[in-house]
């Protein structure tokens, strides 16, 4: 008797479907896809609605809170509704590569700035719409505008805290416990390392299972690499030196090595995950942690007895390296050139981007302490504002956002690394292939200096 | 009788035309794509012939071991599931208390979807803190608490293993209604002839469940050879390359906006899918007779 | 009862059955717990007991995942889509393996070939922008239906040539044609099947969440399943959130099952023992 029930219920259900869906196609055969038909009938959230949606497509965790209740402000006051998609991280490239290609993106799409990877992966000069006239651009900070434009155009808008940069938080407790000071240089950092090591602290937490979090190592030592030569970075972008051809970044991963070895991440350090950095930092069994200036405030947010003056910064020492390097890269928001709605898409920026709208961010949302917008109040932490002037020089930016090519392939260069760690291949073999994929995808581009 | 007016071809017409237009289609234009330098980096779409086919079968690409890992984790999976399918099938074909209640829940591990049962499976498998390992070092066995999914010469069985546990249950299932299907009155001719367990099933279990295993066993197959999102999930093909199988390597390769490259891997795979499968329905099915 | 009348190797093979059930449970019991636990106790997933069963966690996932409306389109998507498929592919597989003729072979071999096609998405987009079906939810339906078919077609087809054939012919002479013979005789017969088989298609088009990413441009018409990625942050995990979510997307799974459970096992062998 059951499947009969089953069978009617699934009958109906397909009548049914077939009915809605019936309505629209047969109503109007000959018209082009009219997607918004559909829509009014089924999204009875904006009933309130004139009808007109901008959808906007977000890897997950892009969008914060505070942003999601400015968007219902927003619809509130205008009556235009704003349709978040939020797409798994994993699939949300192959997709918005698909959608551009294919001419189905919605009309705001999220992607990473870089002035690099917006002409050569998103082709933004023609999937992008020039965004040079709006108002908010005479406010939005130069180093920042800088990754989201191309020939001199403004394409996106980055909303994002830039300061807060990646760097190593310690516990200072342990710290004076076994009365021990920030590293100035490699070597004292290792003599930390063993002291903690020595006394049953693990001294770094790192989390090779995320995939995304180790190669920081790698990447943030910038202003290191720059020191080896001036025009470093125009000779990897120009093709007329190579990462294999630099002995320093295979001695960057060969300190890698060294500290890993030596046990200095611990045990676990192969299945840590991110997710777990705040917690482990707090239970005081790990000293430190890379991680972004201003997040100490997730720490402290897990265990309640800690406070704001228990945990410190201090830049990635390999190499010696005390500056903590610039990124003014982030997730950022472009509008779609195919879009039919690109004046209430700049609308809705513009709405963001107002002063009031960017202080709300800045104040309600707990991983934001500043904004790349002029005359706005930060928040930053007092030890986040000594980090920023004792190693922010200004100078060197991060090597994802500076050198071409190197940011689309940053998972795998986490794999190549996760391979030498394990004595699978040597630091030599890590330089050389992400200098193959570095022409993989010069030569992909049609790059004429490969 | 006139087969051909019984069974007219507009039977087949419906399915015919979705798959046709929603599956294949999309699919041959795809293949037609690894002939090309397709790319996220450019609009111009060049085919370049073979160019593709030789990056991947070059030995100082990783390609080869992806295609070795694929036939690793299919064989595995493949004698893995069958074989315990078959006994826990032998097992709980009668005589077990509450049969329904059990074999409702071995089937449920399939219900899941694989983000959920890597989800669960990452924190289990977990060196530190999951119930594994916590158990082997709760009954003094610590020697055994592993680092299941990240050490290089274990990560790839235990992704086999969770893969397993998950379909093991269905290809039981199957195997079930297959013993089930199979006429009593055999079995009470051969209990008065007085034959023993294992002559029961060697004379007549066997033989007459032999087109159900050969259907699980094509499953089977072909599901690893394609496999790609438990691996992806728990290990993304980690540690290191050390789990990487083809479309795990496909997924990548359009990650990093290198379409022609991917298109081109996942073609291989398909041809290899299709000698795979028409050798082992030749071989698995030859004898099959239609029951008249 | 008294145990020593059980024969050990049926208690052997209780225990066994048993054992392996737990086993099998361990995960789902896992996600329930911890869906009941406050956000505290949910850092990790671990097997302690909820210190208090926190039934806010449902709530809070039905409103911000907006699990309604995603359960209705899932059940939208994965009812019609499994009617479709399996009325579609058992009337293929039947005409097949009737047939058996070189033509008809080489047509099945054709629509089977489907298990091992790579999708490609891009290709796919164009079909779909083609035949106007992009963000519409016929055309998911479609999507599911038309990717579903030869996994049907295949798994269909061995139970289908299991029928008697002079049940056809006995038809026949009553004067049945092809239509009335299919859905008079042979549907009735195939009712197990076309549970086991609808079960099986149900399940995948309910756990499917690619598909709809790239063919559906509106929120609203998104299936459950993509609902748990609201909880998933790169930056710290909410487990009680996630596993409140995925108890209550695959609840609906697990009701159909047990629903079709008994008919899936049940059903075929009755058939088979009468035929």
């Amino acid at each position: 008797m059951k499947s009969y029930i089953l069978s009617l219920l699934l009958s109906a259900v397909m009548l049914a479907s077939l009915f809605l869906t019936g309505c629209t196609s047969g109503g109007a055969p000959e018209a082009p896809a009219n997607p918004d038909a559909q829509d009014t009938q089924s999204a009875t959230d904006s009933a309130s609605s004139t009808g007109e949606t901008i959808t906007i497509m977000a890897s997950q965790d892009w969008v914060k809170d505070p942003e999601m209740e400015l968007a219902k402000k927003f619809t509130e006051e205008t009556k235009i509704a704003v349709d978040y998609q939020i797409i798994p991280s994993d699939q949300y490239p192959n997709l918005l590569m698909t959608r551009l290609n294919s001419g189905e993106c919605a009309d705001i799409f999220m992607h990473q700035s870089g002035k690099f990877d917006i002409v050569s992966l998103l082709q933004i000069e023609k999937n992008g719409v020039d965004l040079s006239g709006e108002e908010w651009v005479s406010r939005f900070e130069d180093a920042v505008k800088q990754q989201v434009s191309a020939n001199g155009k403004v394409y996106g808008i980055t909303i994002w805290d830039q300061s807060d940069s990646y760097a190593y938080i310690y516990n200072k407790n342990l710290f004076a416990q076994y009365n021990l000071s920030p590293p100035e240089n490699y070597e004292e950092f290792k003599a930390v390392c063993q002291t903690l090591l020595d006394n049953g602290i693990t001294p770094v937490y790192e989390c090779v299972a995320s995939g995304w979090h180790h190669q920081l190592n790698f990447f943030d030592v910038s202003a290191a690499y720059d020191a080896t030569d001036d025009n470093l970075v125009d000779k990897l972008n120009n093709n007329s030196t190579t990462f294999a051809d630099n002995e320093i970044f295979k001695a960057l991963l060969d300190q890698m090595k060294e500290v890993v070895d030596a046990g200095y991440w611990g045990e676990y350090y192969m299945s840590n995950v991110y997710e777990d950095l705040a917690a482990e930092m707090a239970s005081g069994e790990y000293a430190m942690a890379v991680n972004m200036m201003g997040r100490i405030g997730d720490i402290l947010a897990i265990n309640p007895s800690l406070g704001e003056t228990d945990f410190g910064i201090f830049p990635a020492p390999y190499l010696n390296n005390q500056i903590i390097a610039e990124t003014p890269c982030g997730p950022s928001k472009f509008i779609y050139s195919g879009s039919q709605n690109q004046e209430l898409a700049k609308q809705y920026i513009a709405f963001l981007a107002s002063p009031e709208n960017l202080q709300f961010m800045i104040d309600n949302e707990t991983s934001f302490n500043s904004v790349p917008f002029s005359g706005l109040n930060t928040t930053h932490s007092d030890e986040v504002k000594r980090a920023i002037q004792a190693y922010k020089t200004g100078k060197s930016t991060v090597y994802q956002n500076a050198v071409i090519y190197l940011n689309p392939q940053w998972m795998e260069i986490g794999t190549d690394i996760t391979s030498m760690l394990m004595g699978q291949i040597t630091s030599a073999d890590v330089a050389a292939s992400i200098d193959q994929r570095r022409a993989d995808q010069a030569s992909a581009a049609g790059d004429d200096n490969w | 009788m006139d087969k051909k007016k019984i069974y007219p071809w507009y039977l087949a017409a419906g399915a015919f035309a979705f798959y046709t237009v929603l599956y294949l289609l999309p699919s041959i234009i795809g293949i037609g794509y690894s002939f090309t330098d397709w790319s996220s980096y450019s609009d111009q779409v060049n085919f370049i012939g073979l160019d593709n086919f030789k990056e991947i079968f070059s030995a100082d690409r990783n390609y080869l071991d992806y295609i070795r890992n694929t036939f690793w984790f299919t064989a595995a999976t493949t004698i893995g599931k069958t074989g315990l399918a078959l006994l826990l099938a032998l097992l709980l074909s009668q005589n077990v208390k509450g049969m329904n209640f059990h074999r409702s829940v071995m089937y449920l591990p399939s219900v899941l979807s694989i983000l959920i049962v890597s989800l669960v499976f990452t924190s289990i498998l977990n060196p530190k803190n999951g119930i594994l390992n916590e158990f082997f070092r709760a009954i003094g066995l610590p020697f055994l608490a592993k680092n299941w999914l990240t050490d290089p010469n274990l990560a790839m069985w235990s992704v086999i293993g969770v893969d397993v546990w998950r379909g093991m249950g269905y290809i039981m299932t199957i195997l079930i209604v297959g013993i089930l299907s199979i006429s009593p009155t055999y079995y009470e001719a051969a209990a008065i002839d007085g034959v023993n367990g294992w002559q029961k099933f060697r004379y007549i279990t066997y033989p007459l469940l032999k087109p159900t295993l050969a259907v699980t066993i094509v499953l089977n197959v072909l599901y690893g050879l394609k496999v790609f999102d438990i691996v992806f999930a728990l290990t993304n093909g980690g540690p290191g390359r050390a789990t990487e199988v083809m479309y795990t390597g496909v997924f990548k390769e359009f990650s990093l906006g290198r379409y022609g490259v991917g298109t081109a891997l996942s073609t291989v795979m398909f041809v290899i899918m299709v000698m795979t499968g028409l050798f082992m329905i030749k071989i698995l099915t030859g004898n099959e007779v239609q029951e008249q | 009862m008294n145990i020593k009348r059980i024969p050990p190797f049926v208690l052997f093979k209780n225990i066994v059955a048993w054992l392996l059930s737990i086993i099998m449970l361990v995960p789902l019991a896992l996600i329930v717990m911890t869906a009941f636990k406050s956000g505290q106790d949910a850092v990790t997933l671990s097997f302690a007991l909820p210190k208090q069963w926190d039934v806010s966690n449902l709530t809070t996932v039905i409103e911000r995942g907006r699990l309604y409306r995603g359960f209705l389109n899932s059940f939208l998507y994965a009812g019609a889509g499994t009617v479709m498929t399996v009325m579609l592919a058992s009337m293929a597989s039947y005409m097949f393996s009737r047939r058996r003729t070189r033509g008809s072979q080489i047509l099945y071999f054709f629509l089977v070939l489907g298990i091992v096609l790579p999708t490609n998405y891009v290709a796919l987009m164009k079909v779909m922008q083609v035949l106007h079906l992009i963000n519409q939810r016929i055309g998911i339906i479609f999507l599911y239906t038309a990717t579903q078919i030869p996994f049907m077609v295949f798994l269909i087809y061995g139970f289908v040539s299991r029928i008697p054939i002079s049940l056809d012919e006995a038809a026949v002479m009553d004067g049945c044609g092809p239509l009335r013979l299919f859905f008079s005789v042979i549907f009735p017969l195939l009712k197990p099947v076309f549970i086991s088989a609808g079960v099986l298609c149900f399940l995948n088009m309910w756990n499917e969440f690619i598909l709809p990413l790239y063919f559906l441009n509106a929120t609203d018409k998104w299936p459950m399943t993509l609902a748990v990625y609201n909880f998933f942050g790169q930056f710290g995990r909410q487990w009680n959130l996630i596993c409140a979510n995925v108890l209550l997307t695959i609840l609906p799974v697990i009701i159909v099952y047990l629903l079709c459970q008994k008919h899936i096992v049940g059903g075929l062998t009755a058939g088979a023992v009468k035929g």
